[in-house]
């Protein structure tokens, strides 16, 4: 493990931890931040150098509010772009936080709503909305030794059409907690908070290799629509490309703002891909369909 | 309906795969993708390479292209999908 050293400045100066392709300053006077970052990110390089795409600051309330129900206010790059939170859910805003940064700001990729996996050279494209399952299917895939990129976004450089990683904690939420402890016995969970819609979650801490290999793009060679439905038998179906590309195009948080480039990009991705949807209850029996799909 | 003439934005970048005859639209002014059938790029094609071309004439083009009677059935679907594109600003009234 790393040196955790840096992080005393946590809370004067700030630190600088680096996520994928971005460099990120954060400063926080909360105890909950440090601790999160000891938690779920002791495999990142985090050093005391001031450059960086995002400047986040986690501070808590003054006055009565340090004493009466704490609360966490975000700060990025100078503006609150959200109303403070409980102080419970600081370390969770610190992913919330580069979700909002990177979903509103990178756009030299064309940033899509989905998960990455990858294994042998091919990476698989999870979209789907909150809730279909695709984080689930996600961890339990990083688990059974597939690399992480994301389970947030999928980071579509439109030069090169290969998708950037940005290995970070995943985010679990109610039943899927237990599955992956169960799962992954070994690994490393934050404590479990309820978050404003009143969803458990936690984060799971991302695999070494996956964080180590964050500068290493992936080309997609899968693009899944995956739906859990209880008891569901397994349904890997192959999907026009055409409705493939419209689903991601509303999965996308700025392919319209990038303009032509950023239709080209995703459009140039589908046509290079195979597209399935995928509704599935069984974890195991759904990562081996992947595996051979993947191989076909 | 509106009877014609139409225009068509030559600035739409459009998308077939060959796995299926639909196609994927993205509209630059919009933002929008759009997602049409074979039959809709037909009429936007023939809207883009005639000049002032009316409905009646318009329809007449397509039943021709998919040999069909231009009878009822047809006239309804093609002027849902006008109406359609029109709203999408795939295709404009050349008032």
């Amino acid at each position: 493990m790393r040196s955790l050293e840096p992080l005393s400045q946590l809370d004067t100066a700030g630190v600088q931890v680096s996520i994928g392709p971005f460099s990120v300053r954060l400063r926080s006077d909360i105890v909950g931040v440090r601790t999160y970052l000891e938690t779920v990110y002791t495999d990142f390089p985090i050093t005391s150098e001031t450059a960086a795409h995002f400047d986040i600051a986690i501070v808590s309330t003054a006055g009565w509010r340090q004493w009466m129900r704490p609360q966490a206010n975000l700060v990025v790059n100078g503006v609150r772009p959200f109303l403070p939170l409980p102080e419970d859910l600081s370390g969770a805003l610190f992913e919330w936080s580069l979700n909002w940064c990177v979903g509103d700001h990178a756009h030299r990729w064309v940033a899509i709503h989905a998960a990455v996996v990858e294994r042998d050279g091919q990476a698989v494209v999870l979209s789907g909305v909150s809730g279909a399952g695709k984080s689930t299917l996600c961890a339990a895939l990083v688990v059974a030794g597939w690399r992480l990129l994301s389970d947030e976004f999928a980071l579509v450089d439109p030069q090169s059409g290969l998708l950037s990683p940005l290995p970070r904690p995943v985010s679990l939420k109610n039943q899927s907690i237990s599955i992956l402890k169960q799962r992954n016995p070994s690994g490393v969970f934050t404590p479990e908070r309820i978050d404003i819609e009143g969803a458990t979650f936690v984060h799971m801490k991302p695999p070494l290799a996956s964080v180590r290999q964050a500068g290493e793009p992936a080309r997609p060679g899968m693009i899944v629509f995956p739906r859990w439905t209880r008891d569901a038998a397994t349904r890997l179906e192959p999907i026009p490309k055409a409705h493939a590309l419209m689903r991601l195009a509303h999965q996308s948080f700025n392919y319209n703002y990038l303009g032509v480039r950023g239709y080209e990009a995703i459009a140039g991705m589908v046509g290079r891909t195979d597209c399935y949807t995928l509704e599935y209850s069984d974890l195991d029996d759904v990562i081996g369909r992947l595996a051979s799909a993947r191989t076909r | 309906m509106h009877d014609g003439p139409w225009r068509a934005p030559h600035d739409l970048v459009w998308t077939r795969y060959p796995d299926s005859e639909d196609w994927a639209v993205f509209n630059p002014q919009s933002g929008d993708v759009h997602l049409v059938t074979a039959s809709a790029y037909f009429l936007w094609q023939t809207i883009a390479t005639s000049h002032d071309i009316t409905t009646g004439k318009l329809l007449a083009a397509l039943a021709d292209h998919v040999q069909m009677p231009l009878e009822a059935d047809l006239i309804t679907a093609a002027d849902q999908t006008l109406q359609f594109m029109d709203r999408a600003g795939l295709i404009t009234p050349n008032i």
